[in-house]
């Protein structure tokens, strides 16, 4: 369980703060399940530290990242006058210490190598622009199943009661296949072109259907190799 | 070790000994953990060199410390590629290995690449360069054509293995089996399942397969008819493993019974894969050898659940399975009660883009599963819900799994029975799979699951992570509690500066590591590049130069591995690393 204990877990040699916390036990699954969980963690501070390892005196302590990981607060706490002392912009100095496989490393911060908070992150996958290569399909996988229906497109339609016709959207990376004979109207098709493409687009499309307040319009080539608008042609 | 006793063995009797020590680990210890003399010795008779990623060493380096190497298997692009997510020509070329190899290792009789670029001149190289060429691997490979083909199959006269593996090869209309000479006869296992239907013409087919007697393993590619199939079945009736080719339409009972005859005289086979297009009324014309099969890929068949269960049904002694969701829960369930020997399970999604499940395939088919099959090693499963409850049962039925991969479809899904996140669930996976090499998460998780993965998972290899996560606190516990990482690929978390520079020392004894769409500044890659030297420090960044952008704008793309071979002068512009 992640308990909101004090997580400094940038120090130096010393274990991860999370074995001296004891959250998990080591027992059965069952105290896992029965601990309530945060999925917030209310750190007090995270530090870097400068010095050499084993020296843990506070007076050699120097905050860089002085701030509470939950707060939003950007007034950073370098008020701390060892930092003043090494000067700024200057190529700094650090210490490290090298204890086998893990050793651990702190870095001096410079103010302009300040990152905003690392809750202020990446958005939520729904308002990314593009998801490219999830869901993760092989893509070998991906070319056999599109090739797999392509294949039987160029075939004569009928074919068991499918008509497949191949659907391609600029800038995807592969082109989908849909059987027609499973929408009954244009509009059943254009919200599931919509559908699955969705993945790939970064306007909106009106749910309404085809060109109806909508950024982008379904298009399809016939047998002339003419570009034409869907819903002239009744279905 | 005394002086005296390591001088006391000799050179042959050393050589000897070493020729046991067949893994790469132990090898790798024997050379380099114990005297000088050993080292010396070692050098000279390794014979077999892995190189997990081609940028980590140079072929100099190699050369200069195994003379002697007669079979080399390098990987390329990170795993990411295999989802488009590393953009074209970002390297991976295997040239220059090629050239260099071809003058030191005369002898060189096995190559194997992996997602690694490979041009007609390297095949050319390859088939100029080495006399008694053996062994081909081509996984997940590209930028070659049926020119290069036809090159290895004229001058390699002792090759035993050609195998194409997912790779995509460029059509230049070649014929090129038929550049195997009439006197060619030395073919063990070709696969050609990735090629496309012009590439491969029958007759030659025919006559490579009816003058090699040694064949055993064969992986046609989809463009062979089932009256073809049943010609090369009889003339290779020794194969171990066979990947069947296109089913016709309809159901012929000629076609069908020359079918089953052919396959009824192959007691040998044990693998079966391809069924492209498959009708179900052929499926039993391999009934005959599924009392043997240990291992069936049906993960291009589209073959729905009731024709699946009477396939798994004929099949007790399979250890291993590949199958779309098609199977659904019910076929999992009899897969359970039929097949006691399984290990591994792969279900893969039929459409992954739709957003309703097109079959009825859930968390409790998994379950199912891995409750009947007490020696289930390996899992790959796509599915879309799944519950904390089920994970926990599968990890406490399982302890020895080595292999869990989840893919729950829709990014940030919950525990659908509570809502809550996954990570007690994925929690008890690694609690109690104290083998676990590989691990991949999916679903709602928090910084939590990171917690409970550096905590318990001490063996793990092989990380990856999407949409998951609350801070840098999740990296953190994972580079710092995992001794074993090796890979740990991650995209759209929020993982930033932080976790990454406090733990850059980890970065070290680790192979890879990727970052896309992460919270990961230039700036911190800057500072981490210049104070790790041993460390190739990559932004990938189709968008322009990454200085060019505002301060607070993250990388796009980042990949890290460490190299004895210093920077790379193979990239792209797309690419930035130190001099830059």
């Amino acid at each position: 369980m992640c308990t909101p204990l004090e997580h400094e877990y940038l120090r130096f040699a010393e274990t991860c703060s999370m074995e001296s916390s004891e959250k998990i036990s080591s027992s059965s699954v069952e105290s896992i399940e029965d601990k309530t969980r945060k999925t917030s963690l209310n750190l007090k501070r995270t530090e870097l530290r400068l010095g050499l390892p084993g020296s843990h005196s506070p007076d050699s302590k120097v905050c860089l990242f002085g701030e509470d990981l939950e707060s939003n607060d950007t007034s950073n706490g370098f008020g701390v006058t060892p930092l003043k002392k090494l000067g700024s912009g200057a190529k700094r100095d650090f210490s490290y210490a090298i204890d086998g496989p893990n050793e651990k490393w702190v870095f001096p911060c410079d103010e302009k190598n300040l990152v905003p908070p690392a809750n202020d992150h990446v958005s939520a996958p729904s308002t990314k622009a593009e998801l490219v290569g999830w869901r993760p399909v092989g893509s070998f996988q991906k070319n056999k199943k599109a090739s797999n229906f392509a294949k039987k497109s160029d075939e004569t339609s009928g074919d068991g009661g499918r008509l497949y016709v191949k659907v391609s959207m600029d800038g995807a990376p592969y082109l989908r296949n849909v059987d027609l004979k499973t929408y009954n109207n244009y509009m059943e098709l254009s919200s599931a072109l919509e559908r699955i493409f969705s993945c790939f687009t970064i306007g909106e499309c009106s749910g309404k259907g085809v060109a109806i307040g909508c950024e982008y319009v379904v298009t399809y080539e016939d047998k002339d190799g003419d570009w034409m608008l869907v819903g002239d042609v009744p279905w | 070790m005394p002086k005296r006793l390591a001088s006391s063995l000799s050179y042959e009797v050393l050589e000897h000994v070493f020729s046991f020590i067949q893994s790469d680990k132990d090898r790798n210890v024997v050379s380099a953990v114990l005297c000088k003399s050993w080292y010396e010795i070692e050098r000279w008779c390794r014979r077999k060199i892995f190189v997990g990623n081609c940028y980590a060493v140079s072929p100099k380096m190699v050369i200069r410390r195994f003379p002697q190497v007669r079979s080399i298997e390098l990987k390329g692009k990170p795993h990411f590629a295999d989802f488009n997510l590393v953009p074209d020509g970002w390297g991976g070329y295997v040239l220059p290995w090629i050239t260099e190899m071809a003058g030191a290792y005369p002898w060189l009789d096995e190559i194997r690449l992996k997602r690694m670029v490979v041009t007609d001149e390297s095949l050319e190289l390859i088939a100029k360069s080495f006399k008694d060429f053996k062994v081909l691997v081509l996984a997940s490979c590209e930028g070659f054509s049926t020119d290069g083909l036809a090159a290895i199959a004229a001058s390699c006269k002792n090759l035993r293995e050609l195998d194409l593996r997912e790779s995509e090869v460029d059509d230049t209309s070649v014929h090129w089996l038929s550049h195997f000479p009439e006197t060619y006869t030395s073919m063990v296992s070709l696969n050609i399942s990735c090629l496309g239907s012009g590439e491969v013409s029958f007759s030659a087919l025919e006559r490579l397969v009816s003058r090699c007697p040694n064949l055993r393993s064969l992986k046609l590619n989809r463009a062979v008819p089932l009256d073809k199939t049943a010609n090369i079945l009889r003339l290779a009736p020794r194969l171990v493993e066979f990947s069947a080719c296109t089913y016709s339409a309809e159901l012929r009972s000629d076609v069908f019974s020359n079918l089953a005859g052919a396959f009824s005289n192959c007691k040998e086979l044990r693998s079966l894969s391809g069924f492209w297009d498959v009708v179900p009324d052929y499926l039993p014309a391999i009934y005959s050898v599924c009392s043997r099969l240990t291992s069936l890929n049906l993960s291009y068949a589209t073959i729905l659940s009731p024709d699946l269960i009477k396939l798994v049904s004929h099949c007790p002694s399979l250890q291993r399975l590949l199958v779309l969701d098609y199977i659904e829960d019910s076929g999992l369930e009899a897969l359970a009660s039929n097949c006691k020997d399984l290990q591994e399970l792969r279900v893969f999604p039929s459409d992954p883009f739709d957003a309703e499940p097109n079959a009825s395939l859930t968390e409790q088919g998994l379950v199912a599963v891995s409750l009947g099959c007490p020696k289930l090693q390996s899992v790959l499963y796509f599915c879309r819900r799944m519950s904390n409850a089920a994970l926990v049962t599968i990890a406490q039925s399982h302890p020895n799994l080595n292999r869990f991969r989840l893919c729950i479809i829709e990014p940030n899904t919950a525990d659908y029975l509570t809502g809550e996140p996954l990570d007690v669930g994925f929690g008890a996976i690694v609690e109690h799979c104290k083998d676990l090499i590989r691990l991949s998460l999916s679903g709602l998780l928090t910084d939590c699951v990171f917690e409970y993965i550096g905590k318990y998972a001490k063996k793990l290899e092989m990380l990856s992570v999407a949409f998951a996560g609350d801070s840098d606190l999740g990296l953190h516990h994972v580079l710092s509690g995992c001794e074993s990482l090796r890979k740990l690929e991650i995209r759209d978390c929020p993982f930033g500066d932080k976790a990454l520079l406090t733990n850059a020392a980890k970065l070290e004894t680790m192979q890879s590591l990727w970052m896309s769409s992460c919270s990961v500044s230039f700036e911190a890659c800057k500072l981490l590049s210049q104070k790790m030297p041993r460390l190739n420090v990559e932004v990938i960044d189709e968008r322009g130069p990454p200085d060019s952008r505002p301060e607070n704008c993250t990388v796009d793309k980042l990949y890290i591995y460490r190299s004895v071979a210093g920077p790379r002068f193979d990239m792209p512009p797309f690419v930035w690393t130190k001099d830059e």
